[in-house]
């Protein structure tokens, strides 16, 4: 369940695709009604870098349409796959990624506080996903940089980077809903699923 | 990142109202990443 290619790191791709659409259509419709200029442009930013960063996950569609890379990509990526997180020059600063992604979350959840930045906060509710986020992806970047394989704390980091990368989609994805749902609330209908003033949705 | 443990708890009310959705589907997605480790981690599949 956990290898490359199968249903985590599938379902990984659809939750981070998904967040990237649903992210470009808020940045979409706070444009047209002339939302703050950090609205759109954070919406916009963030949801270009979830669409980049799900397609990097599979690939650019190359085990989904199984084509072959150039030689040139091959020989220069350590997987020989069609993406850059597997470059040498590259695997380090997608480790960062992931870090500052957890720090990004909690910092967001503070923004959320805020009267000026609660458009572009993260949920509270989001908190306990963040933590476990940032945790999980400060133990990885620890393991690229100090490698131990025989250390308990290695092995569990090693196994669970799929799981991480799951949780870093799924949270995204529960971002994007939510602050669509309480954007739409404010009567601007900005909204990502339903109408303004629609009945809350079964998670 | 303890602020932002603290305020799980609180934000549980906070979301229901802010975001339109209910009390179940709150603490459903609160505790979804701890289901999600624990399953995936203990499911007994190997990485």
């Amino acid at each position: 369940m956990l290898l490359e290619n199968h249903p985590v790191e599938l379902l990984t791709f659809v939750s981070l695709f998904s967040a990237g659409i649903m992210g470009w259509t808020l940045a979409w419709k706070a444009k047209n009604k002339e939302r703050e200029i950090l609205v759109v442009g954070f919406y916009a930013a963030f949801s270009a870098g979830l669409l980049f960063v799900a397609m990097e996950e599979v690939s650019w569609g190359q085990w989904l349409f199984g084509f072959e890379p150039p030689a040139a990509i091959k020989a220069i990526n350590r997987k020989g796959e069609l993406n850059l997180h597997n470059m040498q020059a590259f695997h380090a600063p997608f480790e960062f990624l992931r870090v500052a992604f957890g720090l990004g979350g909690l910092l967001g959840v503070w923004l959320s506080s805020r009267r000026h930045t609660r458009n572009i906060g993260a949920p509270a509710i989001l908190s306990s996903w963040i933590v476990i986020i940032a945790i999980l992806a400060a133990l990885d970047l620890r393991n690229y940089y100090v490698q131990n394989p025989v250390h308990l704390i290695f092995i569990a980091a090693e196994k669970m980077v799929e799981i991480l990368e799951l949780l870093i989609g799924l949270s995204a994805f529960l971002y994007m809903w939510l602050n669509g749902r309480m954007l739409a609330d404010e009567g601007e209908e900005i909204s990502t699923f339903g109408e303004p003033g629609s009945k809350p949705e079964a998670v | 990142m303890t602020s932002a443990i603290s305020r799980t708890g609180s934000g549980l009310k906070e979301s229901e109202r802010a975001y339109r959705i209910s009390s179940a589907a709150a603490k459903v997605i609160a505790f979804a990443p701890f289901v999600i480790v624990f399953f995936l981690c203990f499911s007994g599949q190997s990485p």
